[in-house]
C-alpha cells in the first residue's frame, strides 16, 4: 500500500531582502540521484536538483528576525502525477534530459513511499562567506517495494530500468554537475555481489568510525557513455545476505490512543539510538481547535521515569480562530525511547463545518521534531568533491547538522451527525402539523350542517324514479 | 486570455464514481490532442482516483476495460481538486469573481471573443447537479451564471455538454445568447454507464461519453466535421437514454460550425504575400445597421433573445407517451368496484344517490 501522506510545510523566511532583479545571473544547476538498498529489501532513491543564482549577492543579516517566521501545514494532500507535473516544469531541463527523464508517474507512484520537496533559501557563497545567494532545491524521494521486485526478478537485485522503466541517456546539458550514486556500503561484502557497469568508487569516512562506500557514475564525463549508449546500472547480490545497516540516530513516531468518540490521546515516541550521546530535540505540535487538548495531561517519560522537558511553550486554541500550539524542548538520554503523551476531548462542529466526506475523519498535522545531530554523518566539515553530499550546505556547521523530522499524520474520527436529519425533521414536522393540527383546526373552526342533496336535473330524476319505482321506495 | 477555453467539472467523490473522473480525463485528453493547451483548460476533479489507495494500478486512470490508454497521463494538470470543487468556486470561476490571490491557472481568462466548452459530469436530477454529495447547483443558478457572463462579455460562444442523469433539465432554463447545449438524457431518464473493468472493480466510463470519445478520436485539427454531428453521436440504441440538445440560443447554423471551433484550438490562418488593407474598427462600427457582425452583436441593443422556456422546441425527439389503458375499460373497472362496495356494505348507501 502506498503511504501517501504528504505534509506540506512552508517555512518562509520573510526578512526584507533588497529587490533582486535577474539581469545576468550566474546560474548553477546541479543534479544528483542516490540509490540505496535498505535492510528491509526496499530501495530508496533520492533525487536532488539544485539551482543557485550566484550573480546576485546581498548582505544577510547575522540573525533571523523571528517575527517574520511563518509556519503552515496541510495534513492531507494527495500527491500524484498532477503534483509532479508543475514540479518538473521548474527544472531547467524539464523532464527532457538528465536525471529528470526517470520521473515517470506510473512507476514512481506505484511504490511504498514518495515525497516531493521544494526548498528556497539563501545560502552563503563559496568558498568564503563573502555574500549570500539564493538556492532553489527540489528533492524527490521514492522507496520502491522490495518484495514485489524480488518476486519479479528472482534475486536480490535491480536495474535502473526495472525501477524507473527506462535507463539514462545522458546528462542535462546545462548542468554543471550530474551524478548517479549507488550506495554499496551494506552490500559490497555480500557474496555474489556484482555491479555493472563499473563506476568510480568513492569512500567516505565519518567522525564516528562509520565508513560509507558509493559507486559514482558521472554523467558529464564522456567515459560513462563510452561503452554503453544508455546507462543502466544493475546490482545483484545473494538473497540471504543480512545487511548490517546503520540506523539513524533519531527516529520519531506518533499515534492516537484511546477508544470511542469522546476522549482520546496523542502519543509521540522519540527514539535516541545514539549509544552515548544525549540529544536535545525541539518537538512542535499544531493541533486543531476541535481537539480540546488538556495541557495538564501532558506527560513526558523516559524508560518509565518522568523526564520533564526543559521548556514547554503552549498556546491554547480559540474556537474557530486558531489551533493549539505546543512546543517542547526535550533532552533524550542515550539509547532510550521517550514518550510524550497528551489527552484530548473531541468537540462537536456545526453541521456546515464538516467536509463532504465527514465520516472519513479529519487529518491532524504532523509534529515537527528538530534536532542538531552530532557530526557522525559525513561531510559536516571537509568533504571530498566526489561525495554525494558535498554540495549540501548544512545550516549548522560547527556542532553537527540540523535534522528536521516529520511524524506521521493522524486520522481522527469526529462524532459526525446524521446529515439526513434536517430533511427527516422537515418531513415529520409537516406531516404532524398537517394531520394533527389540521384536523383539530377543521373541527374547531368549521360548523357542520346537514344539507339536502341538490335537486337533480330532469332526466336524472326520471331515471332515478324508474329505479325507485322498481324497488318500491318513495319517488323523488 | 484564452480564445478556446475548456472548463471540465467532475462533481463526484468516492471510489465508485471512478467513471466520472475517467469521463473528464478522456475529454481532457482529446481536447489537448486537438490543440488546447493546459493554460486554457480548467479542470475540477472532486476526488483522486489515480493515486487512490483502492486503485490497483496507481497513477493511472483508464476509460476502457482493455486498459490501452492511461487517460491520466504524464502531464496532467488539475486546477481545482478535492474539497475545492464546490458550487461557489464553480460559479465564481465562471463569473470571474474569484478571490484576489487566486493564481492564474485557477482563473477563467476569457473575453468576448472566447469560445468556451463546458463539460460537466456527475450525478444529477431534475433541475440540479449534485456536487460532492453535499450540495447542488440548480439549472436556474447555472442559467443566471451564464447570463452574468454574457453581460460581462466573458464569452463569445458556449458549448455546454452534460453527462448526468436527467441532464436535459439543466439547460432548460438558459436564456443567454450563443449557447449550444447537449445533454445525455431526458428528464425522467437515467444516463447509464458503459462497462465494468473487473480488474479495477468499478464502472470505468459512461455510455454517452464513451460514444462521444469514439467520435472525437476520429477528429484531427484539420477535420471539417461540424457541431451538428455531435447530436447524432449516441443514438438511443447505444446510449439507452435519449440525448437531447438545445440550439435555439445559438446564432449560427450548427451545420456550419466546425467541431474544432470548440474542441480544438484551430484558427484560420491565411498566408498572403501581397499587402492587404484592413479597415479600421471605427469604420466597422459605423457601417450600415443590419450588417451582421459577430464581434459587435453583443454591443448593439437591438438583440432579440429567444423565449425563456420554449418547451416545444426543446427536445428534438418527442418524449415517448406512456401506454394508457382504454377509457371504456376504466369506466367498467370503477363501476365494478362501486358495485362490489355497495353489495358488501349494503344497498342502503345507494339511496343517497338515487
Amino acid at each position: 500500500m502506498v503511504k501517501s501522506s504528504l505534509v506540506l510545510v512552508l517555512s518562509l523566511l520573510l526578512t526584507p531582502f533588497p529587490d533582486v532583479t535577474c539581469r545576468n545571473t550566474d546560474e548553477v544547476f546541479q543534479e544528483q540521484l542516490l540509490l540505496k538498498p535498505l535492510p528491509s529489501g526496499d530501495l530508496v532513491a533520492s533525487f536532488r536538483f539544485d539551482i543557485e543564482w550566484h550573480g546576485q549577492t546581498f548582505e544577510q543579516r547575522t540573525e533571523t528576525d523571528e517575527s517574520y517566521l511563518r509556519y503552515a501545514s496541510l495534513p492531507r494532500e494527495i500527491v500524484c502525477t498532477e503534483n509532479l507535473t508543475p514540479w518538473k516544469k521548474l527544472l531547467p531541463c524539464d523532464s527532457k534530459a538528465g536525471l529528470a527523464t526517470l520521473l515517470a508517474g506510473g512507476k514512481l507512484f506505484n511504490s511504498m513511499y514518495y515525497s516531493l520537496g521544494l526548498h528556497f533559501r539563501p545560502v552563503p557563497m563559496r568558498p568564503d562567506d563573502a555574500g549570500w545567494s539564493w538556492q532553489l532545491t527540489q528533492t524527490l524521494t521514492v522507496v520502491f517495494d522490495g518484495f514485489v521486485r524480488s518476486k519479479l526478478t528472482g534475486t536480490n537485485g535491480w536495474t535502473l530500468s526495472s525501477l524507473f522503466g527506462r535507463p539514462l541517456d545522458g546528462p542535462c546539458p546545462i548542468a554543471s554537475r550530474s551524478r548517479l550514486y549507488v550506495d554499496i556500503t551494506d552490500i559490497e561484502q555480500a557474496p555474489g555481489f556484482s555491479l555493472n557497469p563499473a563506476g568510480t568508487t568513492v569512500t567516505e569516512a565519518s567522525g564516528m568510525d562509520r565508513k560509507y562506500s558509493y559507486v559514482l557514475y558521472n554523467l558529464l564525463q564522456p567515459s560513462t557513455f563510452a561503452q554503453v549508449k544508455r546507462l543502466n546500472p544493475s546490482v545483484n547480490w545473494d538473497a540471504d545476505w543480512d545487511m548490517q545497516s546503520q540506523r539513524p540516530w533519531l527516529h520519531v513516531e506518533r499515534f492516537l490512543t484511546g477508544v470511542g468518540l469522546h476522549h482520546g490521546g496523542i502519543s509521540s515516541l522519540l527514539h535516541n539510538r545514539h549509544p552515548n550521546r544525549s540529544l536535545t530535540v525541539h518537538h512542535q505540535d499544531t493541533l486543531p481547535w476541535f481537539l480540546r487538548v488538556y495541557s495538564h495531561t501532558l506527560t513526558v517519560t523516559t524508560a518509565g521515569k518522568a523526564n520533564p522537558p526543559s521548556y514547554v511553550g503552549y498556546r491554547p486554541a480559540r474556537d474557530r480562530e486558531r489551533p493549539h500550539q505546543l512546543e517542547l524542548l526535550l533532552t533524550l538520554p542515550p539509547a532510550t525511547i521517550t514518550r510524550v503523551d497528551i489527552q484530548f476531548e473531541r468537540a462537536l462542529l456545526t453541521w456546515t463545518e464538516y467536509p463532504p466526506d465527514a465520516n472519513h475523519g479529519v487529518h491532524i498535522c504532523a509534529a515537527v521534531v528538530t534536532a542538531v545531530l552530532p557530526d557522525s554523518d559525513p561531510c559536516t566539515g571537509l568533504c571530498s568533491e566526489n561525495s554525494p553530499v558535498s554540495f549540501y550546505r548544512p545550516l549548522v556547521r560547527d556542532t553537527g547538522h540540523l535534522s528536521r523530522l516529520y511524524t506521521q499524520t493522524l486520522l481522527v474520527s469526529l462524532p459526525t451527525p446524521d446529515f439526513s436529519m434536517p430533511y427527516n425533521v422537515v418531513c415529520l414536522t409537516c406531516t404532524v402539523v398537517a394531520i394533527g393540527f389540521g384536523s383539530f383546526h377543521n373541527i374547531l373552526t368549521r360548523s357542520f350542517r346537514t344539507r339536502d342533496p341538490a335537486q337533480a336535473s330532469g332526466i336524472v330524476r326520471h331515471l332515478a324514479n324508474l329505479i325507485r319505482r322498481w324497488r318500491g321506495v318513495p319517488l323523488l | 486570455m484564452c480564445q478556446y477555453c475548456l472548463i471540465q467539472v467532475c462533481t463526484s467523490r468516492f471510489w465508485f464514481n471512478y467513471r466520472h473522473v475517467a469521463n473528464v480525463l478522456s475529454v481532457y485528453r482529446s481536447v489537448k490532442r486537438l490543440g488546447i493547451p493546459d493554460s486554457h483548460i480548467i479542470m475540477m476533479l472532486a476526488d483522486d482516483m489515480a493515486c487512490n489507495a483502492r486503485n490497483p494500478r496507481p497513477a493511472t486512470v483508464f476509460n476502457n476495460a482493455h486498459e490501452q490508454i492511461n487517460v491520466y497521463g504524464d502531464d496532467v494538470e488539475v486546477d481545482y481538486r478535492g474539497y475545492e470543487v464546490t458550487v461557489e468556486n464553480f460559479v465564481r470561476l465562471l463569473m470571474g469573481r474569484v478571490p484576489p490571490n487566486t493564481p492564474r491557472s485557477k482563473r477563467l481568462l476569457s473575453d468576448e471573443r472566447s469560445n468556451i466548452l463546458i463539460y460537466m459530469t456527475g450525478h444529477g436530477g431534475d433541475g440540479f447537479l449534485k456536487f460532492q454529495d453535499s450540495e447542488e447547483i440548480t439549472n436556474i443558478e447555472l442559467a443566471d451564471a451564464f447570463e452574468q457572463m454574457w453581460q460581462k462579455k466573458r464569452y463569445h460562444e458556449i458549448a455546454f455538454i452534460m453527462d448526468t442523469c436527467q441532464a436535459v433539465s439543466m439547460y432548460q432554463k438558459f436564456y443567454s445568447p450563443n449557447i449550444v447545449a447537449i445533454a445525455s438524457s431526458q428528464v425522467g431518464e437515467d444516463s447509464l454507464s458503459h462497462h465494468v473493468d473487473s480488474s479495477i472493480g468499478v464502472y470505468v466510463i459512461d455510455r454517452f461519453t464513451y460514444y462521444l470519445l469514439e467520435f472525437l478520436e476520429k477528429i484531427h485539427p484539420a477535420s471539417q466535421n461540424t457541431m451538428d454531428e455531435l447530436f447524432r453521436v449516441c443514438p438511443k440504441r447505444d446510449c439507452i437514454s435519449t440525448p437531447g440538445q438545445r440550439t435555439d440560443l445559438f446564432s449560427r447554423d450548427l451545420s456550419t460550425v466546425l467541431i474544432t471551433e470548440f474542441f480544438g484550438s484551430v484558427r484560420k490562418v491565411e498566408l498572403v504575400t501581397r499587402v492587404v488593407s484592413v479597415p479600421s474598427l471605427r469604420d466597422l462600427l459605423t457601417t450600415v445597421p443590419g450588417k451582421k457582425d459577430d464581434i459587435n452583436e453583443g454591443v448593439t441593443l437591438s438583440n432579440v433573445f429567444a423565449d425563456q422556456l420554449p418547451v416545444a422546441q426543446m427536445v428534438q425527439k418527442g418524449k415517448q407517451k406512456e401506454w394508457h389503458p382504454p377509457d371504456g375499460f376504466i369506466l367498467a373497472f370503477w363501476a365494478l368496484v362501486l358495485l362490489v362496495f355497495f353489495k358488501t356494505y349494503g344497498m342502503k348507501h345507494l339511496t343517497f344517490i338515487f
